[in-house]
This record gives structure tokens, sequence and C-alpha cells, in this order.
């Protein structure tokens, strides 16, 4: 269907612009991927929908903002960024949600917990850093051409370390211990624990890999646009909960494809509409997914409901 | 679940009561299950002084409750004339009747429904198109505003129809989704079609005032003042809400809902209709919303796309949350605190008093009248004073920054340090600091937990005079946010929510 779509768009509006908003959509599904990818394992493991998520986006972001102002080379200001926000993870989980689900809140209570704690989040950023955009230091004037299309140099080199994240996500959810313990957990965190696998530090690690992933989507994201602000990650995040619900809620792999996926058909459907519309194509195709495959696009099948 | 399935569950068995009072009164009941006939006792009863206050409280019938709002709301033009009193009492009664309608998706539907000011959005601009030069449609008041609560109603049908198949979590995210839409398309709706439907960021402007046979309802006084009658509209709305819901909750439907939050699965396997029910929720909750946004609408005589923003649907929810979802007339005061909070936070020496009431109120709170309290208030004080001592013979400059006057401004500036010029550096990694030591609290107990307790409060006496009352506007911000998050983790079924007992 994505290639159908495809070629009547080409047919329609010109192979050129077909191939330069696609290249776009693989630049805008990297980081929707990233971020997705840490929300549904946060999901899996816990069955928490983490709305603060957009917030580790603009956390990592800043933080690189921050690594940078200290003076720091651009690539450890990155690092820096992403190590702090899965730290930030880390903390959260031992603060604040370890002890709230000791005391069985509901899952309603839960949700909001965590609306509050995005909203917090959002303004305490804003509240320290200012609401004003500041610079995130990559080059976004130089550029490369690929043939007839073009892209930023600061947006091949994001997406370029982005896939390659991707990929190494992938591989150690597949075959590492810890990735397999991981996806264990997200099956059902009673088997895994009956099967002798320390729970509580795998719920960590998957905070800090959550978070971390996190931060590193807002920096590959703030790098080509070459600017942060404190709604950086609100305004990513409705696209990452689509990625998330289209690959399949828990899926790892789904939330990476779903991802690209979201990104693709966003950027194609610049073609025809509104680009400030964008986010009502997002919302229609988590509407049709739900819909029509509420597991997902790469679900297995298993009913939504646990 | 209450209602006439308890009784027949406590029932006694035939005979069973001549068998008990063969025992005596106090005896166990024969055939009578005393752990369930107690079981309602268990839920509200609490010891003491304050069981018994509640027990009384809880007696009041609700119309004397609601009697004794809408009085105190009507006396306020009567206690001040001041217009912005006036105004906040009528954005008051407005939050009050959005967290009526807030409560009965979330309260009592138990669904999480995050597009909530969309229909709030969707009422005001309804009105905008139907009462005012954008369309040239005038359509009288009294036509406009039922019109418009029907429209709500079926938008909120209409959104929560994919809400069919979907869980919790799901529908917050597509209702979350709608909302951006609604932002979306509000703001870029100057151009569909080549046709302006929404005017975008501009707003539609010019709206028509009530008016009802022929009566006009002035926005503004001769003076340029707020024009009175729209809180009088208001309150009257409120009152017609609240009755009509108060009713509707007693009603068949009312007990479903509270059944489906209890237990989808048991109500579903009981026969009720879940979907069905999901959807009434949600659409009579969008109805109460667009019904309020005609008020502002008419009001304002003004719809913009920013009136409907996200912090707007954070102070719903933390209204609803703090009054105790499910509770009618806990939720209203819900909203009357949060609403008088914000404007409190507005003014620097009003939202200093604030803060440090709230904080004695919440230490009182945590430790009650105990000896721990003493150590905590006395050590925090005492660490104040000696803090600024030390800071005051280091430097004068360190101390002399205090803005503002009044009782609590003199004495707090005895006590804490307030630079007149702060280095940039203290603001974030101040504040930052405090976030961490409160996180650090939660995992701390018994003395390390006092002791870590002190300091933390004097940071946070130093960060609000030093910090937060230079930026009011993030400040508020920042508090709802906080307000929401402490209230879900030290109490999650809110002042006057029913709270509840695992039966295991």
């Amino acid at each position: 269907m994505l290639a159908v779509t495809g070629i009547a768009l080409g047919l329609a509006e010109g192979w050129r612009e077909l191939g330069q908003v696609t290249l776009n959509g693989i630049v805008a599904g990297n980081y929707f991927a990233l971020g997705a990818v840490g929300l549904t394992l946060i999901f899996g493991v816990l069955r928490l929908i983490n709305f603060a998520h957009g917030e580790f986006l603009t956390f990592g972001a800043y933080m690189m903002v921050l690594g940078n102002w200290l003076g720091f080379p651009l690539p450890v200001s990155m690092v820096v960024g992403v190590a702090t926000t899965a730290v930030l993870g880390v903390v959260l989980e031992v603060g604040l949600w370890r002890p709230v689900r000791r005391k069985r809140v509901g899952e309603l209570q839960l949700l909001l917990l965590a609306l509050g704690l995005a909203f917090f989040m959002r303004n305490a950023i804003a509240f320290v850093a200012g609401p004003e955009d500041r610079a995130a230091g990559g080059n976004i004037t130089a550029g490369v051409d690929l043939g007839p299309l073009r892209i930023g140099r600061t947006e091949l080199i994001a997406t370029a370390i982005g896939l390659t994240v991707i990929l190494v996500v992938a591989l150690v959810l597949r075959y590492s211990s810890l990735g397999r313990q991981t996806r264990a957990l997200a099956d059902s965190i009673q088997l895994a624990e009956t099967t002798g696998i320390d729970t509580d530090r795998i719920v960590l690690v998957t905070w800090a890999a959550s978070a971390g992933l996190a931060g590193l989507a807002g920096i590959l994201y703030a790098l080509p646009a070459g600017s942060v602000n404190p709604n950086l990650g609100f305004s990513l995040i409705l696209s990452i909960f689509a990625a998330v619900i289209v690959g399949g809620v828990g899926n790892a792999y789904g939330a990476l494809l779903g991802g690209l996926l979201i990104g693709l058909v966003q950027e194609w459907s610049t073609l025809v509409i509104d680009p400030a519309m964008k986010v009502a194509v997002g919302f229609a195709v988590l509407i049709a997914v739900l819909l029509l495959r509420p597991q997902g696009l790469f679900g297995h099948g298993r009913p939504v409901d646990r | 679940m209450p209602g006439p399935l308890d009784d027949d569950l406590t029932r006694p068995l035939e005979g069973a009561a001549e068998a008990a009072s063969a025992e005596g009164p106090t005896g166990p009941a024969v055939g009578r299950d005393e752990w369930v006939a107690r079981h309602g006792e268990r839920i509200t009863r609490r010891s003491g002084v304050a069981g018994t206050l509640e027990a009384r409280l809880a007696a009041v019938p609700w119309w004397a409750w609601l009697t004794l709002l809408v009085a105190a709301a009507c006396l306020v033009p009567v206690v001040s004339d001041s217009g912005y009193v006036r105004r906040v009492a009528f954005d008051t009664v407005v939050f009050m009747l959005l967290a009526l309608g807030l409560n009965i998706v979330v309260g009592w539907g138990g669904l999480l429904d995050l597009g909530y000011v969309a229909f709030f959005g969707i009422g005001a601009y309804a009105y905008a198109m139907l009462a005012s030069d954008q369309f040239g449609v005038h359509l009288p008041s009294i036509v406009a505003i039922p019109l418009v609560a029907l429209i709500g109603f079926v938008a909120g049908w209409l959104v929560g129809l994919p809400s069919r198949r979907l869980t919790g979590d799901y529908l917050a995210i597509v209702t979350l989704f709608f909302f951006q839409i609604f932002l979306t398309f509000t703001n870029n709706g100057d151009d569909v079609f080549g046709r302006s439907l929404t005017n975008g960021p501009n707003g539609i402007l010019d709206l028509d005032a009530f008016s009802f046979f022929g009566w006009t309802l002035s926005t503004t006084t001769a003076q340029g003042q707020f024009g009175i009658a729209y809180l009088y509209a208001a309150i009257v709305v409120f009152g017609i809400v609240y009755v009509a819901l108060r009713l509707l909750n007693d009603s068949r439907t009312g007990r479903a809902w509270r059944s489906l939050r209890e237990d989808p699965l048991a109500a579903e396997l009981m026969g009720m209709p879940v979907n069905w029910l999901k959807l009434l929720a949600f659409a009579f909750g969008a109805s109460v919303a667009a019904l309020t946004g005609t008020l502002t609408a008419a009001l304002n005589g003004s719809v913009f796309p920013q009136d409907f923003a996200f912090p707007l649907l954070i102070a719903v929810y933390t209204m609803v949350i703090l009054g105790g979802a499910g509770s009618q007339l806990g939720v209203v005061i819900g909203a009357i605190l949060i609403s008088v909070l914000l404007e409190v936070l507005r003014d620097p020496g009003d939202s200093r008093s604030m803060f440090y009431m709230l904080a004695l109120l919440a230490l009182v709170g945590v430790f009650r009248l105990s000896r721990q309290l003493a150590v905590v208030l006395g050590g925090t004080i005492v660490l104040g004073f000696a803090a600024r001592a030390v800071a005051g013979a280091i430097d004068d400059r360190w101390t002399e920054g205090m803005q503002g006057s009044g009782r609590v401004a003199d004495w707090s500036s005895e006590w804490v340090i307030v630079p007149t010029q702060l280095a940039s550096w203290i603001a974030p990694v101040t504040y930052i600091g405090l976030i961490a030591l409160v996180l650090m609290l939660s995992l701390l107990h018994g003395w390390v937990r006092i002791a870590v307790l002190v300091p933390t409060l004097y940071l946070a006496a130093f960060v609000w005079e030093n910090v937060m009352l230079a930026k009011p506007e993030p400040t508020r911000y920042v508090v709802l946010g906080a307000i929401l998050v402490a209230v879900m983790i030290v109490r999650p079924n809110g002042l006057l929510g029913e709270r509840r007992v695992e039966i295991v």
C-alpha cells in the first residue's frame, strides 16, 4: 500500500519532489523511531504510557546545549546530553515511579501522574533555560548534493548516527542477554520474575535506555533544526505516540519501523496538503490502524487489552 | 457495589433476628457476615474528632451545599465592587463548570480525556460562528446556547467512537491528538478551500452578547467594568448543570457508570452496554464543556486559539484530582481552590504569604502535632537565622535584596538570604538542587529524612523568594504541575474522593 501511494504521488507531483520528501521523511523518521522505541519499551515493561517522554527529548537537547556552553566539543556535548538524560530516567524511576508503584495506585492515576510530570518538566526547563530559542551548535548552512536531491550536512550526519543506533538497538534487543531479558519483561513481568530475571535491575536498565535514546532523539532533532526550545519534545511526542501504536504497543521492532513509517507518511503528505496539518495525517494513520488492526501493523495478533 | 445488591448480601436469614436477640444486641448475628455488613462503614469511617466532623459534614444534603455555593457566589458583587474581583469570580464559576463536566468523564466514566479543553473551544467557536458577522448568522441566545451544547454532545460522541475498542491509555493518546488537531485547525483555519473558517490566530471578533427576549446582557458597565450580569448568568448555568448532573448520577445510567469505572470487565459480564456507556459519558462531558464555552465567548466577545491551550487542560485536571474525582462537591471545591491559587500567584506579596502558609499546612498534615514537627520547624527556623546571620556578616549585599513590604515580607527578610544581585548560575543550580532533594526525600526514612527535610525546606524558601517570585508566569505553571504530581502521590483520591478498601 505504501508503494502504491508512493508511485501515485510520484506520478502526480514529479519524481524529484517525491525523492526529496522521502529523504526528509527518513530524516524525520529516525528521530521518531529513536523516541518511539524507548516509549514502547517502558510501556511493555511497566504498562505505563510515559507522557513525560517528550520532555526527555527536550532535556537531552538542552543538556547538549549546556555542554556546548561549557566549551566541550560537539560530539562530547552530545554524549553528555545522552548520558545525563539516561541518568534522569533512572533518578525518576527510583525517586518517583517505584515508590508510586509500591502504593498500587490505579492506572488512571499513573497516567495523570505522567501527564503532570510532563507539564512540570516542560515548565521547569522553560524556567531554568528561559522560553526563548537557543542555538544548538550544529552547522546548518552546509549542504550535500545527492544526485538531484539536497540534504543538509548536519542532517546527513544526524541521520547516519540515528540509523546506526537504530540498528544497534535492534541487534542488542535481538541477540544480547540483556535484550532478551528486556523483551521477556515486556511479555510478562511475572513470568520473567519466576524464571530468575532480576526485574528491578532490568527495569532500571530499560529506563536508562529509554531516556538515553529519547535524549539522543532530541539531540538529532535539534542539531539539523539549529535551535532548541522548551516545546521541542511536546511538538514531537504525538508523532512518536503514533509511531508506537502503528508499530504495535510494546513491540520494539515495530516502534522502530513505525517511527520511520510515520516520518515518511507525514513528509509525503506535505506534497498534497498544508504542511501545518502534518500532525493530522499522523492522526489519520493512527485512527486507521486502531480501527483496522488494533494490535499494530507489526504486532503478533495479541489483543490490545491485557 | 452500593445499592440493592448490598442489602441482599447482608440481609439476615430467616429467623436470624430471633437467634441474634437471644445472644444480646452486641453479639455477632447468626447468619449474617459481620465483615460484609460493616463493609460500608469501613470505607468511610475515620476515628477521632476528624471522623466525627467528617460524618457530620457528609450528612449535610447535597442541595444544602449547592445553595451555600450559589449564595456565596451571588454575594461576591455585594461584598466587592471591584471589577477585577468580579471577573475572577466569573472565571471561577467557569472553572467550576469545566470541572463538573470533566468529572463526568474522569470521575464517573473512568476515562482519561485529554481533549477535554478542545470541546470547551468547540463550544466557544461554535457560538462565535452562530452569533457573529463571521458567517452573517445571528441566532438568538435562547436557540444558540442549547444548539452549542448539542454540537458539543455530537462532537464528543464522534471523538469517543474510536474508543469503542480502546482501553484507557489508547483513549488518552487519541484525545490528546484530537486536542492538538483542534489547535492546529483553529490556528490554520483561515484558508480552508479558499474560505476563512476560524480567522486563524486573529480569532473571531465582535460576537453577539447574550440576549434573552429582547433583554441584552451587556458585557461591560457604563464605567467600562466587567458586566455583572454574566456572573449571574454563569451562576444560573452552574446551578442547572449541577442539579441535572446530580440527578443523572443518581439515575440508572449514573450507577452503571460507577460500576464501569470500578471494574469494566465485571460490568460487561453483568450485561452492561460498556461501549454505549463510555460514549455517553464522553458526550455528556463534552456537552458541558461546550456549554461553558458559550459563556466565556459571549463575555469576551471574541475567541482566539490560544485561549484553549494545554495549561488550561492541566488546570482543570488538577481541580478534578485535587477535589476528588467522582465527587461533585469535591471537584467544585477543587476548582475554587485552584482558581484562587492561580490568581494569588500573580501577585508576589500574596504568593509569598501563600507559600509559607501552605508549607506550614503541609508540614502539619504530614507530621500531625508531634515531636517531629517541632524538630523540623525549629530546625528550619534556626537554620534560617543562622544562615542569614553568617551571610550578613560576610557581605551586606547578600541579604538586602528583599522586595515588597508587609508583615510576612518583614519577617522573611530577617530569615531568608535574598541577595540584591543574584549571580546567573544560582537560580538554575538551586532550583535543580531543590528538585533533586525532593526526589531524594521519597527514598529516606526516619531521622535521616527529617535531617534532609530541614535544608530542603530552607532551600525551597530560598528558591521561592529569589527565583520564583521574579517570574510569576512560569511559576504558576510549575506550581500547577507540582500540585498535580504531589496530589497523585500523597492522596490519589483527592480531598473528597470516595475512599475505597481493597477487598482481598
